[in-house]
């Protein structure tokens, strides 16, 4: 059966990989179409929307597999978030170019299996063309890896990669030492910052003249935890059983709760006896005798 | 409904039933009609019953409330949804008379009829007087040309006897025993109907009851009727077994033959006994007491006293009681409602426990239960008051009896009734004695059968007493008759070929009380309970040449011990001192074992010394066979065999916590040293172990070799409280590093190597780093800091509503990770601590158990502190622990088979009140079970999903269920046996880099290994590469491929609901190949080339084949 070129608009790239040691070649699917995406980045006219990249791509092999079927010059390929490896946090870092440096523990970080990515060309025509060359590419053309030079210097799998990324894990402690001294520096400034801007604001009178009140005035900010404690506390202290009502409110929701534990219980059993494990000994329960 | 009953009680049962009452004159045929009457309401009626008797609405509850209050009142007694469950299984187990019935009923007509048919054995040649007896050789030569076997017991009559025998029509006969009570159960081997035929008192002559003379009368009567029903063309399977296993009263067992003919009874699923009996008065009950003697010796002993007879002279009383006890059971069911459903529950508890009537099986089953119980309900307390109250119910009722049986010591203090003490004595056994058939009651009952009963009644009553579960399955629906899973120890011990004949009437009996007595003299206090079960007698054809259809037990004794698990290694036993009177006989008992020592308290002792070098076998068991050899010959001594040192030899023998000792000190001396620091901004309040090096419960021992570090154990270490914390949860984790630096440090100066690690660098709110501590002699610890407002801190993030969903997940991974890790993990660290020194089989327990799971590729799913769980669960439930590595393991897994974890919480300890509401709000909220699929709740996690959340799946726990479920029964080795056949792909892990593989010092030659920590092997310390590489890959590929390993090889298994094609979607989480499909559909299939392509490029070196086992 010969796979369909197309699906559901998204052009179907098969890509060959080459047998490893252990496991044998290997077709894979790569599907693409223009990228467009519901917020607008000033790069989109000149991207492209890749669905399943394996999970060991690199800018590097998307250049090298552009190339190879005659498509456009690549800019730089945006992964998707959420991969085998992800780098820390917030957005910004993630669409920044240097993805090759990945987390900070991983020396090549790793896709998950189907995930997507946004590949940008350098222009739009690059682009298209790019989409018309894949329509053309017969099931065996396109190598996995294949024309990547031997100058770009992409960090091996295997051993190697995690052997790095366990010297990673332990880095330097004066590295370590400099970059916590660097975070606690702006944090603090940051603090320092928001603290004075809500001392500010809390004497700053908005437009119609009022003052609006917010945490952190002259008394310490109570935490908001403990006002729930005290609050809960005070509600226990209320009297209970002091009026007649309450007595016998009580008693009638003991009994309420009673029965309802007597219908679950019921319910419980039943249940139990549909699955036939009241037959003694010879139900699923039975240990059997050597 | 009167006619009806009356239309039903045609056949020989009911016929007989009223011949039983007219003769005995105990119940008037009115109260029988009642008495069936009420079994109809009882069937008829019974769900009814089943509600009103457990809600116990004393009216028709008038209102709500009423009811309520009647629920109330139940519920105060804790036990109303187990007498729910009582009436449930009540209902399942009684038998369908009417329907089931049938066919026997109508067989027990024909062969009443046959019987009855039976001409009486005349002799015309001989005078008046004698015309009636045959002498032996008439008897055998008039059976031989039957070709029907006389089943004599031994010793067999001589040829020169000169009592003759003779074969009258029976006296009566009379259905007894508990199909003519109505309370036979349904069970999966069938029932017996007992058959009673009351032979007449003039066969016998009153000095009969000598010398074996009435046994091998009765044999020749039975062998008459075995003839008969053998000639009358029945189609029916014939052959004689022993009563009970009392070799001296043998039966007819008659079968049906599954022929399907007309008369054929398979479908009513019973066997019918043919009992010969005789009346009360046939002997004189005083020649039978138990101090007298009925078997003369051969040789003349003039003015010698001869001993006492008490087992054969109650063998014959016994034969006197059936009629008797049937009419007392049915006099005490019409008056105590309960009774007959007290006695199901009782039949069914017995049997759960293997207990029955048998000699061989404890000599205590459902017909002595009744007796008992009836016994009792009528007195045995103190100034004659009744022990049971007739109005209990029948959950009471069988309460009740247990704690009698549990409290009662029926050896020290016999329960008598209608008779003085004195002249009933009972030797070596439990003693009920009924003054009105001159009889204990319990005379098949041995020593360590009424031990192991008093025993099973006290763990059942500690399990009724429960205020928090209910354990209604354990108590009468687990099987609980494997002695592997009863006892902590078995020794097989062969039985002599030829045992010894004159020592006693059973010889068999005799040998295994010599057993029970050396065993118990020479374990001493090592073993709490002793307990020998026999093999039973096998059926004999009644057929001269008839072949033998039974399989021949195996000739051994299958001796059970419960130990006492703080004595049972002990190396030195302590005898008397030198000169003392006692010492002749010590040294006696223990032959040449026995030498005089000098203590360091400056005693001269005769003592025992046991030897520990030969680890392959425990103390206990080495003194098993020493005995064995010396007082029982070579050939049994070396043949017995042994079972339950291959659990223990398989983590590293019998050292228990002391093989953990060189870590704990090494642990010690790092708090010390982590004390002492000085120049810390704050000072450490507490530090804390969490991992399982330091409780006791690692695979491997820690420190064990020299020269190899010990992977870094989980250390928490928590600073006094300071107002000086930032209040967010990325500075928060910042601080701590800077905190760990300072540490590290601190340490350093002392010559100490450290580390700093990071770890969880995806997820900024959990634990970002951890200080690796490792010293010389080769210990390492990871420390990590405990910030108590971090739970706090992210807590209040999860009460922001406006909080993206993925962040709030990463917020509530966060959490359960901190409670994990630094709340719940040092607490079960330590109740794991101490529960280890409170039981010394709990560590090696865990440890084999961890080896279990571990060969079985589950340990990724279940977690360390899951297993350490729930081996604990099976230390603390019950009121007999494990006191050994087998014992401890296989009731483990038991457990593990049985647990439904889908509908019931795993409760270990005592837990809070309302674990059951938790438990039910978990399922509620996730009926699917994709989030928590074990619940094990303990006290310091009442939740009991802290260590459950990261696995098992749905999918892995029912694989565990179903592997417990095999090895339940298998073999030791089939155990430890694991296939990879049930998997998709396996892939193995080159050597080099499997956990052992780098951390081996990589020299050939063994001598030349370095045994010193080269800073080589502190740069790969924690390096763990198939683990990561499996995480790894659970990461990339967790939706699609379910992920095993032991850490040499990987083996996977495709989500089936990847496997099947899918329509065009964006984020399928699986490499996919498009394909077209019916009508012309395009479908994405999973593309497994590729991702086994993949997962090879990824692996590399790390992998050194991979191996597709399904296509």
């Amino acid at each position: 059966m010969s796979p369909p070129a197309q699906i559901a608009s998204y052009t179907i790239l098969p890509i060959t990989i080459p047998a490893t040691p252990l496991a044998g070649t290997a077709t894979h699917f790569l599907y693409f179409r223009k990228h467009s995406a519901k917020q607008l980045a000033p790069h989109d006219p000149r991207s492209l929307f890749a669905v399943n990249v394996p999970i060991d791509s690199t800018t590097t092999h998307f250049r090298a597999l552009f190339t190879k079927i005659g498509g456009g010059r690549v800019e730089r390929v945006i992964f998707e978030e959420g991969g085998g490896a992800r780098c820390g946090h917030g957005k910004r870092k993630r669409a920044s170019e240097d993805e090759e440096v990945g987390g900070d523990v991983w020396d090549r970080p790793l896709r998950k299996s189907g995930s997507t990515a946004v590949v940008v060309f350098v222009d739009k025509p690059s682009r298209d063309m790019a989409i018309k060359a894949a329509g053309k590419v017969s099931t065996t053309a396109v190598v996995w890896g294949d024309g990547i030079s031997e100058v770009i210097n992409i960090p091996a799998l295997g051993i190697s990669r995690y052997l790095t990324h366990h010297n990673l894990t332990h880095p330097s402690k004066v590295h370590l030492q400099a970059s916590v001294n660097t975070f606690m520096a702006v944090f603090e400034g940051e603090e320092r910052a928001r603290l004075r801007a809500l001392a500010k604001r809390r004497q700053v009178p908005d437009e119609d003249g009022f003052i609006t009140v917010l945490r952190g005035g002259r008394t310490a900010p109570a935490r908001q935890e403990e006002v729930k404690a005290a609050l809960e506390k005070k509600r226990k202290d209320k009297h209970e059983g002091f009026y007649r009502f309450q007595v016998r409110e009580g008693r009638k929701n003991q009994q309420i709760e009673l029965l309802r534990k007597f219908e679950e219980d019921k319910r419980r059993v039943a249940e139990r006896k549909q699955l036939r494990r009241f037959k003694a000994g010879s139900g699923s329960g039975g240990a059997r005798i050597v | 409904m009167a006619p009806a009953t009356k239309k039903r009680r045609t056949g020989i049962e009911g016929d007989c039933e009223v011949r039983a009452k007219e003769t005995i004159g105990g119940l008037s045929s009115e109260e029988a009609m009642e008495d069936i009457s009420k079994e109809e309401d009882d069937i008829g009626g019974r769900t009814l019953e089943a509600e009103s008797r457990a809600g116990k609405p004393p009216k028709h509850p008038s209102s709500e409330q009423e009811k309520a209050q009647a629920v109330g009142e139940s519920y105060e007694s804790k036990s109303s949804i187990f007498r729910m469950e009582t009436e449930e299984m009540l209902s399942e187990i009684r038998v369908d008379y009417r329907k089931r019935m049938a066919p026997v009923e109508n067989m027990l007509h024909k062969l009443r009829n046959i019987i009855e048919k039976i001409p009486r054995k005349t002799d015309t040649t001989a005078s008046i007087l004698s015309h009636l007896y045959l002498l032996i050789d008439e008897v055998e030569g008039e059976m031989q040309k039957l070709e029907i076997r006389i089943p004599f017991p031994e010793p067999k009559p001589g040829a020169d006897i000169k009592y003759k025998f003779s074969y009258e029509k029976p006296a009566y006969m009379n259905i007894a025993g508990s199909y003519a009570l109505r309370t036979v159960a349904k069970q999966r081997e069938g029932f017996a109907i007992d058959l009673i035929l009351q032979m007449p008192p003039t066969i016998f002559q009153e000095k009969d009851y000598l010398n074996y003379r009435y046994f091998h009368k009765r044999a020749y009567y039975l062998a008459t009727i075995a003839s008969a029903i053998q000639g009358s063309g029945l189609d029916l399977q014939l052959s004689y077994s022993d009563l009970h296993g009392d070799p001296l009263r043998p039966i007819i067992v008659v079968a049906p033959s599954g022929s399907n003919s007309e008369t054929d009874f398979t479908a009513s699923k019973c066997l019918i006994h043919i009992i010969p009996a005789i009346s009360k008065n046939t002997f004189s009950l005083s020649k039978l007491r138990p101090d007298k003697n009925a078997v003369r010796p051969v040789a003349d002993t003039v003015g010698g006293s001869v001993p006492p007879t008490p087992q054969y002279n109650s063998s014959i009383l016994a034969d006197t009681t059936y009629l008797g006890h049937l009419a007392q059971l049915h006099e005490m069911s019409s008056e105590a409602k309960a009774f007959k459903d007290a006695c199901l529950l009782g039949r069914t508890w017995l049997k759960q426990r293997g207990f029955s009537s048998n000699i061989s099986r404890g000599g205590f089953g459902h017909a002595e239960w009744s007796i008992l119980m009836s016994l009792l309900l009528k007195g045995g307390g103190s100034k004659g008051n009744s022990i049971l109250a007739k109005g209990y119910s029948n959950y009471q009722m069988f309460k009740a009896m247990l704690q009698f049986l549990a409290t009662h010591d029926l050896i020290m203090n016999p329960l008598l009734f209608g008779v003085e003490l004195g002249s009933v004595l009972w030797p070596k056994g439990p003693n009920v004695f009924d003054g009105k058939f001159g009889l204990n009651i319990l005379f098949k009952m041995t020593e360590w059968g009424y031990h192991l009963l008093k025993h099973e009644a006290e763990i059942t009553l500690k399990l009724l007493g429960d205020p928090l579960i209910d354990h209604f399955e354990e108590i009468f629906l687990h099987r609980l008759d494997d002695p592997c899973y009863k006892f902590d120890t078995l020794a097989y011990i062969p039985i002599p070929e030829r045992l010894d004949k004159d020592s006693g009437l059973n010889p068999l009996l005799s040998f295994s009380q010599r057993l029970y007595d050396m065993l118990s003299i020479g374990l001493t206090d090592r073993a709490k309970l002793i307990h020998l079960t026999l093999p039973s007698t096998s059926a004999q054809p009644v057929r001269v040449n008839g072949i033998n259809q039974s399989i021949a037990p195996a000739k051994q004794i299958i001796a059970g011990f419960l130990l006492n698990a703080a004595q049972c290694n002990r190396t030195v036993d302590h005898g008397p001192p030198a000169g003392h009177k006692d010492g002749a006989s010590y040294r006696a008992f223990w032959g040449d074992k026995a030498e005089l020592r000098r203590f360091k308290d400056g005693s001269i002792l005769e003592s025992v010394v046991w030897c520990t070098k030969d680890s392959k076998k425990s103390i206990y068991n080495q003194i098993i066979q020493y005995l064995a050899t010396k007082n029982l010959g070579g050939e049994i001594g070396t043949h017995v065999k042994f079972i339950g040192d291959e659990y223990a030899n398989a983590v590293g023998g019998r050292g228990g916590v002391g093989l953990f000792q060189p870590t704990m000190a090494a642990f010690e001396n790092l708090i010390k040293a982590l004390r002492n620091l000085e120049g810390l901004p704050l000072a450490i309040r507490q530090v804390s172990a969490a991992a399982p090096a330091l409780r006791y419960s690692s695979v491997e021992v820690p420190l064990f070799s020299s020269g190899r570090l010990m992977q870094p154990a989980d250390v928490v270490v928590q600073f006094e409280s300071s107002g000086r914390w930032p209040d967010d949860l990325i500075a928060v984790q910042k601080t701590k590093i800077a905190f760990l630096l300072k540490m590290s440090e601190l340490l350093e100066k002392s010559g100490t190597v450290t580390r700093i690690g990071l770890e969880n660098i995806d997820y900024p709110a959990m634990n970002s780093a951890f200080l690796e501590v490792v010293y010389h002699e080769g210990s390492a610890f990871r420390i990590r800091i405990y910030h108590d407002r971090e739970q706090t801190l992210l807590e209040r993030q999860l009460l922001n509503k406006d909080l993206p969903g993925k962040k709030r997940d990463e917020i509530t991974a966060a959490l359960s990770e901190h409670r994990r890790r630094f709340i719940v993990g040092p607490l079960h660290t330590q109740e794991v601590q101490k529960l280890s020194h409170r039981f010394p089989a709990l560590s090696p327990s865990i440890r084999l158990l961890k080896k279990w799971f571990q060969t079985h590729l589950l340990s990724r799913e279940v977690s360390d502190e899951l297993v350490e769980l729930m081996a604990i669960r099976t230390f603390v439930a019950t009121s007999s622990p494990p006191n050994s590595v087998m014992s401890g393991f296989l009731r483990t897994l038991r457990f593990i088979s049985l647990w439904d974890w889908r509908s019931e919480p795993a409760i270990v300890g005592a837990v809070a009140k309302n674990t059951s509401e938790t438990f039910g709000a978990i399922r509620t909220s996730d009926p699917a079970m994709n989030r928590y699929v074990m619940v094990i709740p303990t006290e310091y996690d009442p939740t009991g999903t802290t260590f459950t959340e990261s696995g098992p799946r749905k999918v892995v726990a029912a694989r565990v269920t179903s592997l417990a479920r095999a090895a339940v029964g298998a073999s030791f080795k089939d155990m430890f046996v694991s296939s990879t056949r049930d998997y998709d792909f396996v892939m193995h892990i080159e050597p080099k880099y499997t956990l052992s593989g780098v951390r081996s010092k990589g020299s050939k030659f063994k001598n030349l290994q370095k045994t010193e920590i080269t800073s080589q092997d502190i740069a790969k310390l924690g390096l763990n590469v198939p683990e990561t590489f499996v995480n790894e890959l659970n990461d990339i590929y967790g939706d699609t491929i379910i992920f095993f390993t032991d850490g040499n090889i990987i083996a996977g298994l495709w989500n089936p609901s990847s496997a099947s094609g899918r329509r065009w979607k964006v984020n399928i989480p699986y490499s996919t190949i498009p394909q077209v499909g019916r009508n012309d559909e395009e479908v994405l299939k999973l593309n497994k080339m590729s991702i086994l392509n993949e997962i090879s490029r990824l692996g590399g070196e790390i992998l050194a084949k991979i191996e597709i086992i399904k296509k």
